[in-house]
């Protein structure tokens, strides 16, 4: 396996677009990547897209609108790992050395409202909600660890604060404790403002071998670690709070990069609801289980603080266009390891995480996670 | 008329084959899970091949019990159609080491405390497009024994 780079990134800004078509969307992100990479388009060999409900051979639709055909294409369902998901992909093709450059693009458009259930799911007939399986899992948090409702809200504050100075963010405004947990009650303890928006969106990333890394003049930013995994059985007796899968996951991405959790200076992570945030705090390692609601209460994971995490504002208020999701964060974290993420940029980071977790499954713990790192050489 | 359609009408289960339909009345109704005799792991809903086991598992249909242990639990306020929110949904832990998913009987958090006793009881959980009762199984606060 050799050494692959992410030479460029675009995304459009994540919201609401019911104008739009889906084709338009991916097409400025790829051509936003191009541009970035500052490639001929033509360069391009193989491309794979991350999407959940765009339908078929939806990748080769944006690509065609972006001026590019007559490549390799797949497309990627995970849920909303489906954008880390292709990443990954495109990653294997490089590193083992079939192409010296791949495109990966997430693309979503997805309305608003909460997700529909699976019919099939026993679970969704008896009134399971997405934020309620997040809900559980806070209320048990509480229970273990006296975890408070005024430290869930904390993740939300950040979250806004740091999307406010994102102009790529769905939502752009600060807002204030009082008023997260203020806002509608979606499940307990879990506010309105504590649950992610749906929207509409599409990311993009060029990864390259070193040569053409090298030739390009850009930061060299090298995708260190990949891993992605599916969910193991769940049943009776499961730690609801112990995600073996984000550990797992993560802990082979950092044997892969040769770091640890201590090392990453920056994190875009799965925080769909604000609970999630502190959970994976303590699951990609940055404090021990049971911390996470100490770990923002005192500001470690600000943008100044000691493990900055979500400065794009995550998928709380950045947005979270589930296939594009994926491609969103690494795009983050490639403009801060880069030193482009303006006022929202982090001190001088080196090695920076993104976590994305996908598809919720009755008896697995999750369809997919996906940990990739990413080194500046 | 059969016996028993009187009480049905208006009135349909959550999913086929979980409990017994229509329900007895004396309250001995129980969940119906299987029991690998591979592997030792029971489960709910029932199945017909053991995901470790697979073919070389023997599954054999169980009664569960009725009382369990309360996991985790939210108070669900934005519902989906059909459902009359608020309403408390759970993880119960069953003795045979089974989890399962469903609501408590109860939506007051005052009543509801994790790692205490829960029973299984049954009643409407929602109403489907065509505006019957969907009944299921739901679990309320027990007693200590
Ligand atoms: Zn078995």
């Amino acid at each position: 396996m050799r050494d692959v780079f992410v030479m460029g990134v675009g995304m459009i800004r994540f919201g609401k677009f019911p104008e739009v078509w889906m084709e338009e969307l991916g097409r400025q992100a790829i051509l936003g990547a191009v541009k970035d990479a500052g490639i001929d388009p033509k360069k391009l060999m193989v491309a794979y897209c991350g999407h959940s409900h765009q339908g078929r051979v939806a990748g080769q639709r944006a690509l065609k609108q972006a001026g590019i055909s007559g490549i390799e294409v797949v497309n990627v369902e995970n849920a909303c790992a489906g954008g880390s998901t292709s990443f990954r992909q495109a990653y294997l093709s490089v590193a083992g050395g079939l192409y010296d450059m791949a495109l990966a693009v997430g693309m979503e458009k997805v309305g608003g409202g909460l997700l529909p259930p699976n019919p099939e799911d026993l679970d969704g007939l008896q009134g399971r909600v997405l934020p309620g399986h997040y809900a559980m899992k806070a209320v048990r948090h509480m229970y273990e660890y006296g975890t408070t409702p005024e430290q869930l809200a904390m993740v939300s504050v950040k979250s806004h604060k740091n999307a406010s100075l994102n102009p790529l963010a769905q939502y752009q405004e600060s807002v204030t404790l009082d008023q997260v947990l203020g806002s509608r009650m979606v499940a307990d303890p879990l506010t309105l403002l504590q649950c992610c928006p749906t929207g509409d969106g599409a990311a993009a990333a060029i990864l390259c071998s070193r040569k053409e890394a090298e030739q390009s003049g850009r930061p060299l930013i090298r995708v260190a670690g990949s891993v992605v995994r599916s969910g193991n059985f769940v049943g009776a007796g499961e730690d609801i709070l112990a995600s073996p899968l984000t550990r797992e996951t993560s802990q082979n991405a950092y044997e892969m990069a040769s770091v640890g959790p201590q090392d990453v200076d920056v994190c875009e992570c799965h925080d769909a609801f604000t609970i999630g945030e502190i959970l994976h705090y303590e699951n990609l390692g940055f404090c021990p289980r049971g911390e996470g609601g100490r770990l923002i209460q005192d500001g470690a994971t600000e943008i100044t603080g000691t493990i900055p995490v979500n400065p794009s504002g995550g998928l709380l208020s950045k947005g979270h266009p589930l296939g594009a999701t994926g491609i969103a964060q690494v795009v983050e974290i490639v403009r801060q390891l880069r030193g482009e993420a303006e006022k929202r940029q982090v001190e001088t980071p080196r090695v920076g995480l993104t976590h994305t977790m996908g598809g919720a499954i009755p008896g697995l713990e999750a369809g997919a996670c996906a940990v990739h790192i990413f080194v500046r050489d | 008329m059969k016996q028993g359609d009187s009480e049905v009408k208006g009135k349909v289960p959550v999913k086929e084959g979980l409990f017994p339909w229509p329900l007895p009345h004396d309250g001995s109704a129980t969940l119906m899970g299987s029991h690998c005799e591979g592997c030792g792991q029971s489960f709910f809903p029932k199945r017909t091949l053991c995901p470790e086991c697979q073919e070389g598992g023997v599954m054999k249909e169980i009664p569960l019990s009725q009382r369990g242990t309360l996991y985790t639990y939210t108070i669900v306020r934005q519902a989906p159609a059909g459902f009359e929110p608020p309403y408390a949904t759970a993880l119960v832990d069953l003795p045979e080491g089974v989890r399962l998913f469903a609501q408590l009987t109860t939506a007051d958090p005052d009543e509801i405390k994790l790692d205490e006793p829960v029973e299984l009881t049954f009643g409407p959980i929602a109403r489907d497009m065509a505006g019957n009762e969907v009944i299921s199984y739901l679990f309320r606060p027990a007693k200590a024994r």
